[in-house]
């Protein structure tokens, strides 16, 4: 009983881990859609849009915080809220139309490829560190 | 120093309070605490509930007053011997050789000279004794690696460093590192090291 409710449990952390950084890249991506759509200059625009969409991250990192784990929300949080703005920047650099809708789905997209990217590395991050302790030391 | 964590103890237990998450990983390293045992930094106490009850003598230090005052209300329903004491791990109150077990938790993202604080355990852990430790360290992937420096110039303010090599430290002071597993990719570990 006790291994299937951890089991569970890491099934749970995982659907809401994918929820979370999907709902950032979403978030800071139509964030960047909003700068974008202002009319600045690209410098300008890219400044503005990443300023605000790092802060509510952030934000959104630290409200999930309680939950989710402080530094298994934050770090993961902050990569999903830098580049995901980014690939908005490099649609508009290559003359790409996009409406708001399609950012955040972009967004969403990116985020679920980040979270999935994540889960890989855990994945060889425990292996190598079964690899390197199984003589009993380094 | 004790006055930051004065001051952080109010929220310490909201942003730490992921112990649904964490809870498994540091009761399975510190199941291994046994005999006479130091907890550095124990904080407002919330890994208490991760102790062994019995066959444990253990003695929790923190270097904030508000934190250990926090700490003697999870104290009460602990089963086991637990004694606070305030001190800073830079500058242990204890004779050499006195401790079978040090255990620590996400203490060394946070103590002004990490290497000072392992040469005291390393001074007060009797030869042959445990040092169990469930630290955050910085990532070898460039980019986690790189969040993690950033996120360290907001944090560090605060009193945490997001991107230190704690491994390297732990073996630098003499330790010999016994095992290693990730809790969450390799930001946080839990770390079996031996005097």
């Amino acid at each position: 009983m006790r291994c299937r409710g951890r089991f569970s449990l890491v099934w749970i952390f995982a659907v809401a881990d994918l929820a979370f950084l999907a709902l950032v890249a979403a978030a800071t991506t139509a964030i960047m859609h909003f700068a974008h759509g202002l009319g600045l200059s690209f410098p300008l625009t890219f400044l503005l849009g990443m300023s605000v969409a790092m802060g509510l991250q952030t934000l959104m990192a630290l409200a999930v915080a309680p939950l989710l784990g402080s530094i298994e929300s934050m770090v993961p949080s902050m990569i999903v809220g830098m580049l995901s703005p980014m690939g908005v920047c490099t649609l508009d650099i290559l003359g790409v139309d996009h409406g708001r809708g399609a950012s955040i789905w972009i967004g969403m997209v990116l985020g679920a490829l980040c979270y999935f990217y994540l889960q890989f590395y855990g994945h060889l991050c425990r292996r190598e560190l079964r690899r390197s302790f199984t003589d009993g030391g380094v | 120093m004790s006055t930051i964590w004065d001051a952080r103890a109010r929220l310490y237990d909201v942003f730490e309070a992921s112990d649904l998450r964490r809870g498994p990983a540091k009761a399975k390293l510190f199941r291994a605490v046994t005999d006479r045992t130091l907890f550095l930094a124990i904080g407002t106490g919330l890994d208490i509930r991760h102790l062994p009850s019995a066959g444990a003598a253990i003695t929790g230090l923190d270097i904030s007053g508000e934190m250990l005052r926090r700490c003697k209300n999870r104290c009460r329903p602990y089963s086991g011997t637990l004694n606070l004491v305030q001190a800073d791990a830079e500058s242990l109150p204890f004779s050499n050789d006195v401790f079978d077990t040090v255990a620590t938790s996400c203490t060394m993202c946070s103590v002004p000279d990490p290497l000072r604080a392992l040469r005291e355990i390393y001074r007060v852990l009797r030869p042959g004794g445990r040092l169990l430790m469930f630290e955050h360290v910085r990532s070898k992937e460039p980019i986690l690696g790189i969040a993690l420096d950033l996120m360290t110039l907001f944090t560090r303010g605060g009193g945490t460093e997001m991107n230190r090599d704690t491994l390297a430290n732990v073996a630098i002071a003499g330790f010999q590192v016994v095992k290693v597993e990730s809790v969450f990719l390799d930001i946080i570990l839990a770390i079996h090291a031996a005097k």
